[in-house]
């Protein structure tokens, strides 16, 4: 996932670009999943720096990004994937208390589909559970007049176009033209992308998931 | 928090320095470490230092690319303290057990196992502090240029910091020659936990 804004090394400069881009729906969800993101990597205790936490918040709260969505909602959302320590500093820094009933926030759905939703296969079959995580965040955010997350796919997803460059038998070697990493397929998978054999020479386009640089679709053009 | 008794407020100038630097106030927290350990890069600022920082941030100011890029990653330490001095340091990383200097801490490093950062609180032994914050060469600015902030989550974040402290505090900086850029971060709305 392309985040917007390095959450980590915000500097003034980095404000008014926050500001700004608190207009754009897709701006503000990527924003909130890259913030969520970070919070999730403090995931021990010693790893919790709070000094930090604060800072990034307020820094967050200074480019208006707490009048667009609810820090308790926010909380609420993602606070099981989460160091405890971690939000005790969140909220020292805004000063409010934890809630268990946080009001509906569509962009904090959103942001929560783009950082926890898992896709098993090709984009035409959906897991139930994704499908259930995007049709409640579709219909917060028709309640909010934000577009729908699928037009946010590009977040999950990656499409590459590249060349077979090994086929062993076992595995495919497909080297992608923009001269990102090498992916290997096992042969077994082939089958499922309808796809029955591929050679080294072969074109082909696929699309991989930025989180896991999982493959989910491969084709010859 | 605790206040400093009210006889700090004024310095021999008779400057209300709780007026000009808000008030110093006790941090909310401070790691053990930083009671005993002093950062190695601490620095006053004052007429013997301040010409060294002034050539230095010149030459980045004008396009020393080298330290450009290390000090937007590097945020420099900065802190008034209960007689209205600036102390300033890089954030530093020393062993737990030794308490030996290892190295500046990155913006977006972590710190390793069996060691520690010290903070704000270590450049004044973990006392009483007035406004604190960072400075840092905003590389992603306009017009790239230092930049100073009250970005300190246990002395310039606390409730009751304003604007006008973090002003004060440009402005000697800018009593040596140093141009700073100001970006004030609204402090904490509650109290400390």
């Amino acid at each position: 996932m392309s985040a917007p804004i390095n959450i980590t090394r915000l500097k003034p400069s980095d404000s008014a670009k926050i500001t700004n881009g608190l207009k754009d729906p897709n701006f503000l969800s990527s924003l909130v999943a890259s913030f969520c993101s970070y919070l999730e990597s403090l995931s021990a205790p010693s790893a919790v720096d709070e000094d930090d936490v604060i800072r990034i918040t307020l820094q967050l709260k200074a480019a208006g990004l707490w009048d667009k969505v609810s820090a308790p909602a926010l909380e609420h959302r993602f606070s099981r994937h989460t160091d405890s320590k971690v939000w005790e500093s969140f909220r020292e820094a805004l000063g409010f208390q934890s809630t268990m009933h946080p009001p509906n926030d569509a962009v904090i759905e959103a942001a929560y589909a783009l950082l926890h939703s898992r896709k098993p296969s090709g984009f035409e079959r959906s897991s139930v559970a994704e499908q259930d995580i995007l049709r409640r965040t579709g219909k917060a955010l028709k309640t909010f007049g934000l577009p729908d997350p699928l037009r946010l796919r590009h977040l999950f997803y990656q499409a590459h176009v590249g060349v077979v460059e090994s086929s062993t038998g076992h595995f495919v070697v497909i080297k992608p033209d923009d001269g990102s990493d090498r992916i290997t397929v096992d042969v077994g998978k082939l089958r499922m992308f309808k796809l029955s054999d591929l050679h080294a020479g072969d074109r082909v386009t696929y699309s991989v998931k930025r989180s896991s640089m999982e493959i989910v679709k491969l084709s010859k053009p | 928090m605790t206040e400093v008794g009210p006889e700090s407020g004024v310095d021999i100038a008779g400057v209300d320095l709780d007026a000009a630097f808000g008030p110093a106030l006790k941090p909310v927290r401070v790691d053990p470490i930083e009671l005993e350990v002093r950062p190695s890069s601490l620095t006053q600022l004052d007429g013997e230092s301040a010409p060294l920082l002034v050539s230095f941030m010149a030459a980045t100011e004008n396009g020393l690319k080298v330290t450009r890029f290390v000090y937007s990653e590097l945020p420099i330490l900065w802190i008034v303290d209960t007689d209205g001095s600036v102390w300033f340091s890089v954030e530093e990383i020393v062993e737990t057990a030794s308490k030996r200097f290892v190295a500046p801490r990155l913006r977006f490093g972590d710190v390793p196992k069996g060691h520690q950062k010290l903070g704000h609180p270590a450049l004044i032994g973990g006392g009483p502090g007035r406004i604190a914050g960072e400075i840092f060469f905003d590389v992603g600015a306009e017009s790239p240029c230092w930049a100073i902030t009250n970005g300190s989550g246990r002395y310039g974040l606390l409730p009751g910091r304003q604007p006008n402290h973090l002003t004060n505090v440009s402005n000697l900086f800018g009593e040596h020659g140093i141009r700073l850029q100001e970006s004030f971060i609204p402090p904490k709305t509650g109290g400390g936990r």
